[in-house]
């Protein structure tokens, strides 16, 4: 989606616009990801599954790094594989790079990918698994939901369990696959039921972050047929800040993100443009993000600047005026509603 | 536990496509619980011929199918009484969307599925995202299919439990590749559309981005009493056919928002009886689409449509206001104010939406509700089996007849309702008894997809000459048939609009004598004003002839002769190439046979006309003498002139339509007193032109 205007506080690294080169590297490995919301879910054992339908397919499969505790129904399948040890250093488990490059297998399984390595090569592990694709291996690579650096603080005030190791959101946007561990959490505590809810919007995001890579790599239009994305139209008089706030509160429920934009008239008056600054400011403040552009045709560069965007809805305030040049040629907002094709308009009074 | 439905625990097992493995899992857990001592039976799985769900079936306690019979065909139906006998503690019926066979006791597998949760029993259940009925429009705009068979809103948001089955569609393709989702042949179909990359990967974010809404909304459900929302959105129902897509896209919105959600239909005085009359219809329709969909419904009665209409909402403490978006007549001067300005003028303490009618490729949706596809069809034709003998046929019919919409055709159709062969009865009578259908049925039959639109059917069956044209789904599903008589209706009105446009005029929006003076007045004296400053180019056109007018006085006796009669063949062409474009007779390409034509006939007809005018000049002059010495001169420019201007009418008033039509407009708005003013001031030049050069040196 060009622009990519996810709001950089709310989902840092989701901005799927950054180049991405590595995509273009076709002997690059492919990253896969088994996530889970907690632990228990059973995400290492559908990923050891996973590896073992691999191997008896075929594929030369060796496992990097496991979890310090292994849960009871991965030992059977574990002793099928061939481990390449990670290395102890001052009592944190690292993952022996060289040595699997050396060994050069197809695929290779790291169980945990949020573990720092203050003494090795790298400081965290993601970047011994980014190193390990970089040569071509395959990695199939297991994450909870509270190791996400953007969702961790979200995770914290739910459980209450500080959380130390993280491995960064673009990170886990470049996986090719992402694998929801999903558990019904009926009768569970509420908390649960918030984190699988937590842990599938983010994987709906991870996978839209691929859809939208594979758009632009096959040159197709953007489209925003699977999530919602809000465009509040700022202006000198309107009621901004119950626009954005009812935008957010909406954004909120959708799990969906709010641009905002300014279309200044080159004769618009100094008082009108300083106090829209300040309304911009509150925007800004209010997590929306901002785009100023200056044009005679504020209904045209909306409309087209949503078009771009992949907006689905459109905010505006109710139109002020209401006399014979409205009564024959309309007002902004219904140009704006006829315009505004394939986008829904909703109108704000003031 | 919290019940929201009923006494039984729904579980649903979400998919995003055939083959991520919602049965097999489904079953793993249907046989964990077995194991545990549950009590559980399996009401109706099917296993698609696939062996990894047959050895999960076994060990398990199957209820027998029901065997419907209907129309001589046989299908199975999960049997609800007899698992009602069984009385289990939970009952696994997969595929919730699946629509029962004609003769069931429900429509709908999910209303069986009700009566067991109504029983106290809990149901495992499967389907995909894409059955969801509010999805309907996206799933359309993404995949270009219109999916049949839904499971309404309200019950999935019921649900107990939803568990997402969850595979990557890398994994899914692989399967796909492997045969292990379809048989062979039909893998084919199904992968074409489904199957790609893109779309599977917008399924899939669907149906995980909805799993996380019906969890999200049922936290909320549990911390919230019901009743408590601050949000209230009112859905204006219309005539209109996109209001299906309106109540869906308010049907999401509210269950994203936790809203409460209700809808009403203005009925308006100030609209005449016919109009109410024909809107009818489609309101009733509408209205029962939005009971479906759990909205409450209302008929409101007022003057104003957008005043009575936002008055209800200030009164019920509406906060959100969702209209569609109506096409508004093309009237491109002073456009006014609409229906949806009207509402913003009134309600502006209120939020107002104004929503998107989805559209693919830049083709508006077909906006039936899912199985209303096709307003036209009927689903009552005569099917037989292509197995069956002519002598087999022929009873089978004679048994149909009572029950079926039109017996002209029958149709042949496979075990999972393709349609393989049409023959008609005609055919089917004068076949040998003992041949097979199969021998004697076409298959190159014509056809029509379900979101065809109502033009092109009525085209289609003009042209062909048919009775009865069967509508398939994207898959070649037989759904219906359509038939001449359904259409007819639909040409006539649409060929009443273009001619009330030819005549330079808009339609008046109701019965003549029941339309105000004013709104009468306002429609016309557009038109005239405009043709009126048109027509002032022919003084212009005159005013530099004026002085050949001064030295031949007798060439203005003609000009209103001259130019009436380019105006007339002008408007004739114009007519005859529009009526014949309304019916699909001809199209944009055929410009240059219909130019050729119109040529040829502009030169017959001028010389036609030229030759009466020139007998009447020698009649005249031999009678009083009336046009001077010269008058064979003058009666050879009065012929001439005729020939070139009544050329140049027709060919310009048959061409115009084609150029409109061109430029995207409405070839009926090519009034004839378009083509009339533009013939004139032509033919009064074409006339002084011919007259300078014949009468240089004479007259002028």
């Amino acid at each position: 989606m060009p622009g990519g205007h996810y709001n950089p506080q709310a989902m840092p690294g989701s901005d799927p616009t950054r180049p991405d080169e590595a995509r273009a590297d076709s002997t690059r490995g492919r990253l896969k990801v088994f996530l889970g919301y907690a632990s228990g879910v059973g995400k290492s054992f559908r990923m050891f599954d996973e590896a073992r339908r691999r191997k008896e397919r075929g594929q030369d499969v060796v496992v990097g790094a496991l979890q310090p505790q292994i849960p009871p129904e991965i030992k059977p399948i574990l002793g099928s594989f061939e481990i390449v040890p990670t290395i102890d250093i001052e009592g944190v488990p690292v993952i022996d790079v060289p040595a699997i490059l050396r060994r050069h297998p197809q695929v290779c399984v790291v169980d945990g990918l949020a573990y720092d390595n203050p003494w090795g090569r790298k400081a965290r592990r993601w970047q011994d698994v980014e190193e390990l694709l970089a040569h071509g291996i395959n990695v199939i690579g297991s994450v909870n939901l509270q190791h996400i650096d953007d969702q961790r603080e979200a995770v914290e005030k739910l459980t209450g369990k500080p959380v130390t190791e993280t491995i960064p959101r673009e990170f886990l946007n470049t996986a090719d696959e992402i694998v929801v561990v999903d558990a019904p959490t009926e009768g569970a505590p509420p908390e649960l039921s918030a984190l699988r809810e937590m842990a599938l919007v983010l994987s709906a995001d991870v996978i839209d972050a691929g859809l939208q890579r594979y758009l632009r790599s096959h040159d197709i239009e953007p489209a925003s047929l699977t999530h919602e994305r809000f465009l509040v139209c700022l202006t000198a008089h309107a009621n901004t800040d119950r626009m954005i706030a009812s935008a957010r509160q909406s954004a909120a429920r959708f799990h969906c993100d709010v641009l905002a934009l300014y279309v200044r008239r080159p004769s618009s008056s100094e008082k009108d443009h300083r106090e829209m600054e300040e309304n911009l400011a509150r925007a800004r403040a209010a997590g929306a993000r901002v785009d100023v552009l200056e044009s005679d045709d504020p209904v045209e560069s909306i409309v087209e600047y949503a078009r771009s965007h992949g907006v689905t809805q459109i905010f505006v305030g109710h139109s002020m005026k209401n006399d014979w040049r409205t009564r024959l040629w309309g007002t902004p907002v219904s140009r704006l509603i006829r315009a505004a094709e394939g986008m829904d308009v909703r109108v704000f009074p003031h | 536990m919290t019940h929201s439905t009923a006494g039984g625990h729904l579980k649903i097992y979400l998919g995003y496509a055939p083959g991520v493995g919602k049965t097999y899992q489904l079953l793993e857990d249907a046989r964990e619980m077995k194991a545990r001592g549950v009590d559980l039976v399996v009401g109706f799985v099917e296993s698609h011929g696939r062996s990894d769900i047959r050895d999960r079936l076994e060990g398990l306690k199957t209820v027998p199918l029901k065997r419907v019979v209907h129309r001589g065909g046989t299908s199975e139906e999960l049997d609800v009484d007899a698992v009602l006998r069984w009385s289990p503690r939970v009952c696994v019926v997969d595929e919730l969307a699946h629509s029962n066979a004609p003769g069931s006791a429900r429509q709908k597998r999910w209303q069986d599925v009700q009566v067991l949760l109504e029983a106290g029993v809990d149901v495992l259940t499967t389907m995909n995202v894409q059955d969801l009925a509010s999805l309907s429009d996206q799933i359309w705009q993404l995949t270009g299919l219109r999916v049949r068979e839904t499971v309404p809103d309200w019950l999935f948001q019921q649900a107990d439990e939803v568990v997402i089955v969850d595979v990557t569609p890398r994994a899914l393709l692989h399967r796909l590749e492997r045969g292990a989702i379809f048989p062979p042949d039909r893998a084919k179909s199904e992968s074409e559309r489904l199957f790609q990359e893109p779309i599977l990967f917008a399924l899939r974010e669907l149906a995980i981005r909805q799993t996380a809404q019906a969890l999200e909304a049922r936290q909320t459900g549990k911390t919230q009493p019901p009743g408590s929302q601050a949000e209230k959105i009112l859905v204006n129902v219309t005539a209109d056919p996109s209001t299906a897509m309106l109540l869906r896209r308010a049907r999401r919105v509210a269950d994203h928002l936790q809203a409460a959600c209700i809808a009403v239909y203005v009925h308006s005085k100030e609209e005449s009886a016919a109009v109410h009359a024909e809107d009818r219809p489609t309101v009733d329709r509408h209205l029962r689409f939005t009971e479906n969909l759990h909205i409450t419904t209302e008929v409101i009665h007022g003057n104003n449509r957008a005043q009575t209409l936002v008055d209800y909402a200030r009164k019920n403490g509406v906060t959100q206001l969702f209209l569609n978006r109506i096409a508004r007549p093309k009237r491109r001067w002073f456009p006014g104010l609409d229906f949806t300005d009207q509402v913003l003028q009134h309600a502006r303490e209120m939020e107002v939406t104004v929503v998107a009618q989805p559209s693919r490729h830049g083709l508006a949706a077909s906006p039936y509700p899912e199985d209303e596809a096709g307003a036209l069809m009927h689903a009552g034709y005569v099917r037989i089996s292509p197995e069956a003998t002519v002598e087999e046929a022929i009873g089978e019919i004679r048994q149909q007849a009572g029950q079926v919409e039109m017996i002209y055709y029958a149709y042949a159709l496979d075990e999972s309702q393709h349609l393989i062969g049409v023959v008609s009865f005609r055919e089917l009578i004068s076949a040998e008894r003992s041949r097979k259908v199969r021998e004697v049925m076409r298959t190159d039959y014509v056809f029509v997809l379900e979101d065809a639109d109502q033009e092109t059917v009525a085209q289609l069956l003009a042209k062909r000459r048919l009775l009865a044209v069967p509508v398939l789904d994207q898959e070649g599903h037989m759904l219906g048939i359509i038939t001449s008589t359904d259409v007819a209706g639909l040409i006539q009105q649409e060929a009443g609009e273009d001619i009330v446009k030819i005549g330079g005029m808009e339609a008046l929006d109701g019965p003549y004598l029941e339309v105000t003076f004013g709104q009468m007045v306002r429609k016309r004296a557009g038109w005239l004003a405009i043709l009126f400053v048109g027509e002032m180019l022919t003084a212009t056109a005159m005013g530099f002839f004026s002085s050949e007018i001064e030295r031949a006085v007798v060439l203005a006796l003609f000009i209103p002769l001259i130019i009436s009669s380019g105006g007339n063949s002008g408007s004739q062409a114009t007519t005859l190439v529009i009526r014949a474009m309304a019916l699909g007779e001809i199209r944009l390409r055929d410009w240059w046979r219909v130019i050729r034509r119109e040529l040829a006939a502009g030169l017959t007809l001028g010389a036609i006309l030229g030759v009466i005018g020139i007998s009447r000049i020698f009649l005249w002059h031999a009678l009083r003498g009336t046009y001077g010495p010269h008058y064979g001169v003058v009666a050879l420019t009065i012929g001439c002139s005729l020939i070139g201007v009544v050329m140049f009418g027709t060919t310009a008033g048959s061409m115009l339509p084609f150029i409109l039509r061109r430029c995207g407009l409405d070839p009926a708005s090519a009034s004839a007193p378009f083509v009339a003013t533009l013939v004139d001031v032509t033919g009064l030049i074409i006339y002084f032109s011919v007259a300078s050069v014949i009468l240089r040196g004479i007259l002028l």
